[in-house]
């Protein structure tokens, strides 16, 4: 008897539910006009609120972007500048910004308060140098802040990408430091002090295939650059800028480089039967 | 019929209807206006007789307030019969009783006789019976002859005012008071209901006034009709002053000559001088704001300019959109009537009204309007008209006009082709420091231009205009291949080289170090690379030294030196004691002496360091027994510093065991002030201090090629901006680029503007820390700046700036490395270099 009205309740609105009108990106896209660039903003901002769609929201925003970039290049800015709210990466991020600033100079001004205001506070790069630190010196206080939820590897993964490091290997690098640190007998210390024959006495630790703070390779490089450019502290020679990846091209993108990179052509401004065609 | 039957009685004085003592001349104009004032109330004023009539009344009183006439007349004419006075101005005569003369006499006798007291208070005492003072002064004096009594009372009180006379001054003010009153009756009248004749139109009588409609005044504001011919502008400026008189009262008719005088103005504008265009352009605005209340004058005018619009004639339609524009951005317009105007121009309307017409008709060119030759022949003729307009930006238009009949998809060809380029091109004076020079050898080096259109224009340029130092052998074949281009292109290129000045020789010079630079290609290795951006940046500080007319400091710098590149500081990699054995060791003893003896041995060895040794010499350092002993650890830290690994194992004591010590071996190290171990800056600091050095001695193995790069572009930046002594390279390259926005006088709004260009360097900067990229970033802002300061003095076309740019925005995005983009912007450095000092040779 008890359970009969939460039953009820409940068996409501499952039928509510169902009977709620579904999303239907297409229908939304069936909008655009190509000679008014501000209908692919109003619908892609309609298509990025939906998880499901916001892949159809980002080419509609690049769509919309490369119409418009010569006839309103304002509107073509804050095109991008929405594009960057919902990019890939951060690098994306970047680059979409920087693209947006090229068409409309004073946007620069609105990029500093703008851009970080999806991203991360203003602290959490420098709390991600000092967990990269102590990964890179085996300190196992980096298992805590890295395995933590919200922790700084997704920090440190979009600023290797920003300096041009391939992701998926910060990743892999990030987990197998993270791995060495786990299995370190010697907890990071290259010395350790340990009872032989009943006596203690102070040795270098065996177990150097976990000490990876002291490798100076590429990966170490790598990481070593991202801690830098987290800190704020890089070096001031150009080799030694080269040497930790600090070189790599300032993020540029012009419109073709927008348009291969979400595989988009002003060309194809229409959305029909599932594709991008030609009015 | 006019004036009634006392008024024909004949002779001016009944004309004039005054008496024969009449002749001041105010009282007999007062009479003519009254006069002339009836006979305009009258129905048929407008006819010839009423015409007649008024001059006959000038006539009139012409002959009365003549002296000489003035007694003859009275001979022989009647006198007429004056109007009667408005009652209000009536005294009441007939009020100066008895008993009123015996008050004034009391009065009289009271003040002490007849002096001015007694005037005084007579004339108070008139006043307050509402008596004219002079009669009651009158009545007061002995009997006079009532004949003479008489006519004083028929007469106006205008009439009776003798000079001198205390008593008749009362009515000469009355008079005057009447006068002026009249006058500005009549004045009101005039303004009210002027009335609007054939050849005169009134300012305030409408076109249609009703048969019943009440007196009015003769106007004396009038405007002259419109004239048959607008054959000068003068007339056409008179015709709009004409215009903005009627706007406020007549707007429609106000339009319709404005609009008849613009289509003049449009049709033969290039046959005015420059200040005539302007100061229409301006007049018609103002009668623009003058009639925006109507709506319907308003689109009278607009409607005139919009038709033109589409004109055939380029002169014609240019002018038309030039006066849109210059009215939609005329500040005093009502928004209401400026949104009316379609926006037409792209460029922003600011200067002269001929920088206006010279960017219509640039953007004529822009829209490829051009039918024929013929075509270009007036827009050609026009371009040349707008002597106001900035000389850089006609230069410009023909340029770019000229391009655009080369490019394949121009309708022109043949001998049309040939009078178009003829016509357009003879507007350039192809001499020493116009950017048609450069331009012409970059078509000519362009793969996209047909051969075949610039064979026709090489022919206009060697045998149809008299372009210096070009011969007819230099005109290209029809189907030209791509080496005969560059052959010609040398051509052209020595035969303006040849004709150069003093510093020819220079000049020469760099144009030849540009040309080599911007001909090595990126180059596969790192070395390479570095190389060609040596050899840019420094054809282009040269360049640059030229520019600002110094040619000792420009061959100054072409002087390479000798390769300082060295292979690096390559440390040693062999085996050293320094091993995990020699670590262990130590680590064993307890002896401090035995330590302090393997520490010594360990002072002086170069080689690899084994991670656990450097641990060990750190543990010393920090935890080592005895004093002496820790000292002796420091100090083998110190000397073997040049180890990563002791600079690791430096950063690894200092996070996991911060001390006092630490700290201070960091700070003798590196320079750099540590602040106290338990600070919760003491991580950072840590890192900021060591990890850039450990990341210098790593890369000590790199090749010497970039270090030597680094400081060699820092000199040449240096000695270009006029500097000596050491100074970073951004910092130099901060203060030239500043140096060419000051020099960039675009306006805010243009892409290549001083305040674009700074925006757009903060944009790419943002979140960029390595000063290899903030170099890149700030070369390119600089490069900007200077294509910018081109063409804003006009030195280079603007067309082939931005195309510069768009070539130098792409190289950066398909680059990788930021080496890539710095050689890309010092090659398009480079290319604007080489350009400018082809057109200046």
């Amino acid at each position: 008897m008890n359970c009969t009205l939460p039953l009820a309740m409940a068996v409501l609105g499952v039928l509510l539910l169902g009977m709620a009108p579904r999303f239907d990106p297409e229908a939304v896209l069936r909008s655009l006009d190509p000679s008014d660039p501000a209908s692919y903003l109003r619908a892609a901002e309609e298509l990025i609120e939906h998880e499901a769609a916001i892949r159809l929201g980002r080419e509609t925003l690049a769509i919309g972007a490369l119409l418009s970039a010569e006839s309103d290049p304002a509107l073509s800015a804050g095109m991008l500048i929405t594009l960057a709210s919902v990019a890939r990466t951060g690098a994306e991020r970047h680059a979409l910004w920087g693209l947006a600033c090229e068409l409309d100079p004073t946007r620069s001004e609105d990029r500093r308060w703008l851009a970080g205001s999806d991203q991360h506070a203003p602290d959490d790069p420098a709390r991600a140098a000092r967990a990269l630190m102590l990964l890179r010196l085996g300190d196992p206080e980096a298992l805590a802040l890295f395995e933590n939820a919200g922790g700084p590897r997704r920090i440190v993964i979009e600023e290797g990408e920003r300096l041009g490091h391939d992701s998926v290997l910060i990743n892999a690098v990030l987990t197998r430091w993270l791995g060495n640190v786990r299995d370190d007998p010697c907890r990071g210390r290259l010395v350790i002090r340990a009872r032989e024959g009943g006596v203690f006495r102070t040795r270098p630790c065996q177990h150097t295939q976990f000490h990876h703070g002291v490798r100076t390779d590429r990966e170490w490089t790598m990481m070593v650059g991202i801690e830098l450019s987290l800190a704020g502290s890089t070096p001031d020679t150009w080799p030694a800028q080269a040497r930790v990846g600090l070189d790599a091209a300032v993020p540029a993108w012009t419109l073709d480089r927008l348009a291969r990179v979400y595989q988009i052509s002003p060309d194809r401004p229409v959305r029909r039967a599932g594709g991008w065609t030609a009015p | 019929m006019f004036l009634g039957d006392d008024a024909a009685a004949g002779g001016p004085f009944a004309l004039l209807g005054i008496t024969h003592e009449t002749k001041q001349p105010p009282v007999v104009s007062a009479a003519l206006h009254r006069r002339l004032a009836q006979v305009d109330s009258h129905p048929l004023r407008l006819t010839p007789e009423a015409d007649e009539l008024r001059l006959a009344l000038h006539a009139a009183a012409a002959q009365v307030m003549n002296p000489a006439l003035h007694a003859e007349l009275v001979r022989h004419w009647p006198e007429g019969t004056p109007a009667p006075l408005p009652a209000a101005w009536r005294t009441h005569l007939s009020a100066v009783s008895d008993k009123l003369v015996g008050r004034a006499r009391l009065i009289v006798g009271a003040s002490g006789g007849w002096n001015p007291k007694a005037r005084t208070r007579l004339a108070h005492l008139a006043r307050i019976h509402r008596v004219s003072a002079p009669d009651l002064i009158r009545a007061l004096r002995p009997a006079v002859p009532a004949v003479q009594r008489s006519g004083a009372i028929r007469r106006a009180v205008i009439e009776i005012i003798p000079p001198g006379s205390t008593g008749k001054l009362w009515a000469g003010m009355h008079a005057v008071l009447g006068v002026m009153l009249l006058a500005l009756l009549l004045m009101l009248l005039v303004e009210l209901s002027a009335e609007r004749t054939p050849t005169v139109q009134a300012v305030a009588d409408p076109p249609t006034a009703p048969s019943g409609a009440p007196p009015r005044t003769e106007s004396t504001r009038s405007v002259p009709g419109p004239r048959r011919d607008l054959d000068h502008h003068t007339l056409i400026e008179q015709e709009l002053r004409n215009a903005m008189a009627l706007g406020p009262t007549q707007p429609t008719d106000a339009a319709s000559r404005t609009a008849r005088a613009i289509g003049v103005f449009l049709r033969s504008w290039t046959a005015m001088p420059g200040e005539a265009r302007e100061r229409i352009a301006a007049q018609s605005a103002r009668v623009l704001l003058a009639v925006a209340p109507s709506e319907e004058a308003v689109s009278i005018v607009l409607d005139a300019v919009m038709a033109r619009r589409e004109a055939s004639d380029p002169a014609e339609r240019a002018a038309a959109e030039a006066l849109a524009a210059w009215w939609q951005a005329w500040p005093d317009l009502p928004r209401s009537v400026r949104d009316q105007i379609p926006a037409i121009t792209a460029d922003p309307v600011t200067g002269r009204f001929d920088a206006v017409l010279a960017s219509a008709l640039n953007d004529w060119v822009r829209r490829g309007l051009a039918k024929d030759a013929s075509d270009w022949a007036r827009w050609s003729e026009a371009l040349a008209a707008c002597g106001g307009a900035h000389g850089s930006a006609r230069i410009q238009s023909r340029l770019a006009a000229l391009e655009t009949m080369l490019s394949p998809s121009s309708p022109l060809s043949g001998p049309g082709l040939s009078r178009a380029m003829e016509s357009v091109a003879g507007g350039l004076s192809w001499r020493s420091g116009e950017p048609s020079r450069s331009w012409l050898i970059e078509q000519l080096e362009e793969p996209s231009i047909p051969s075949d259109r610039l064979a026709v224009l090489t022919d206009v340029l060697a045998t149809r205009l008299s372009v210096p130092g070009v011969d007819p052998s230099m005109v290209l074949a029809a189907g030209a291949g791509e080496e005969a281009r560059m052959s010609l292109s040398s051509s052209y290129r020595a035969a303006w080289v040849a004709m150069s000045g003093v510093d020819a020789a220079v000049r020469e010079e760099v144009l030849s170090v540009l040309t080599a630079a911007l001909g090595r290609g990126p180059g596969g290795s790192e070395k390479d690379r570095l190389s060609t951006l040596l050899a840019l940046a420094r054809a282009n500080a040269a360049a640059a030294a030229l520019f600002m007319d110094d040619p000792a400091t420009a061959a100054d710098l072409l002087i390479v030196p000798p390769d300082r590149s060295d292979p690096g500081l390559t440390p040693q990699q062999g085996a050293s004691p320094l091993d995990e054995v020699w670590a262990s060791s130590v680590l064993a003893m307890d002896n401090p002496e035995q330590i302090m003896q393997a520490l010594r041995q360990a002072r002086g060895v170069r080689g690899r360091i084994d991670p656990a040794a450097a641990e060990a010499i750190l543990l010393q350092a920090t935890h080592g027994s005895g004093r002496e002993l820790r000292e002796l650890a420091r100090d083998t830290v110190i000397t073997s510093s040049w180890n990563e690994q002791i600079l690791l194992a430096l950063e690894r004591a200092a996070i996991r065991r911060p001390s006092v010590a630490v700290g201070r071996l960091i700070t003798e190290i590196t320079g750099a002030s540590m602040p106290p171990a338990t600070d919760p800056g003491w991580h950072h600091a840590v890192r900021s201090a060591l990890l850039p050095l450990i990341v210098e001695r790593i890369s000590a193995d790199q090749p010497g090629d970039l270090v030597y790069a680094e400081l060699e572009l820092a000199e040449l930046a240096l000695r270009r901006a006029g500097g000596s002594g050491e100074k970073p390279l951004l910092a130099s390259l901060v203060a030239e680029t500043d140096a060419w926005l000051r020099r960039n006088t675009l306006p805010e709004t243009d892409r290549l503007s001083p305040r674009a260009i700074e925006a757009r360097r903060a944009g790419r900067a943002d979140g960029i820390r390595a000063s290899t990229q903030l170099t890149a970033i700030q070369h390119r802002a600089m490069v900007e700046a200077v294509g910018g300061t081109m063409a804003a003095q006009g030195i280079r076309p603007r067309s082939s700036v931005d195309r510069e740019m768009e070539r130098l925005a792409q190289s950066w995005a398909d680059a990788e490395r930021v080496t890539d983009q710095l050689i890309a912007s010092f090659q398009a450095e480079a290319r604007l270099w080489r350009s400018l000092l082809e057109g200046s040779l």
